[in-house]
């Protein structure tokens, strides 16, 4: 009887002569299936979370401003010379 | 519309400032191009005051330089904004569906008794927290989505206005 329901279902029948695949539980292939999607979503959102991380601004705005060339605007507009 | 006769040192007379030594063949810095347009054109008195410089300035092609570097701006913002957008619905959106699945998964195997005990409950911990995770960084993305949209807009708004101050000015009205 017994040998009969493994002969029925290869899933649920581990033997050492069986393939690898066949001699899987059906308890593994579902705990790693959702394992893998789990891990799938979590990469790709932690990609997401890196993009959406905004660009580290390249120098103090300040600085910038103080430092723009105004010295081309001296026919085009009067620019006072301190901030 | 009156204009001071001396501007100040702020971002809107910078960005005039480095049109100017654009159009005279020196070279500015694109990433403080970028930042100086950034933060003019998200600041009302910013678009103001670099609207008064326009009217005052004494070149003819000002206006004209400084409203094409801010279409430019509204063009790469237009193509930061659509790639962003890309990454939602081809990543976000899916990693939320593979979540949800799992989580899906992982109760029906419980309830049909295929996984018990403590690994039933780690695997729907982790497929829950997962859900939670890639919906935080959806709403991460479409904030960075939805904050390029706006610089698109306004770029591309202070850019028709400073063509219609610099016709203004020629005008002499």
């Amino acid at each position: 009887m017994i040998w009969k329901f493994q002969q029925s279902s290869p899933i649920l029948a581990v033997q050492p002569e069986k393939r690898m695949f066949e001699a899987m539980g059906l308890e593994t292939v579902i705990v790693s299936t959702i394992i893998g999607a789990c891990a799938l979503s979590f990469g790709a959102s932690a990609y997401l979370f890196m993009r959406a991380r905004p660009a580290p601004a390249a120098k103090d705005l300040d600085k910038i401003v103080k430092n723009a060339p105004y010295h081309r605007l001296h026919n085009v507009l009067k620019v006072e010379a301190g901030s | 519309m009156k204009t001071p006769l001396r501007f100040k040192r702020r971002p809107a007379t910078a960005l005039v400032a480095m049109a100017n030594s654009l159009s005279m063949g020196d070279a500015v810095p694109g990433g403080e191009l970028s930042q100086i347009i950034g933060a003019v054109v998200l600041d009302q008195a910013e678009r103001a005051a670099l609207l008064a410089a326009i009217r005052a300035s004494n070149d003819p092609d000002c206006g004209l330089a400084v409203a094409d570097l801010l279409a430019a701006y509204a063009t790469e913002a237009a193509e930061a904004e659509a790639q962003a957008r890309d990454a939602d619905q081809v990543i976000g959106q899916w990693a939320q569906r593979l979540a949800a699945g799992a989580l899906l998964a992982s109760f029906g195997a419980a309830i049909a008794g295929t996984v018990t005990g403590g690994l039933a409950f780690g695997l729907t911990l982790l497929s829950f927290s997962g859900f939670i995770f890639a919906t935080a960084s959806r709403i991460g993305g479409r904030g960075k989505m939805r904050r390029r949209a706006q610089a698109r807009e306004s770029a591309d708004s202070l850019a028709r206005h400073v063509l219609e101050a610099g016709k203004l000015r020629k005008e002499g009205k």
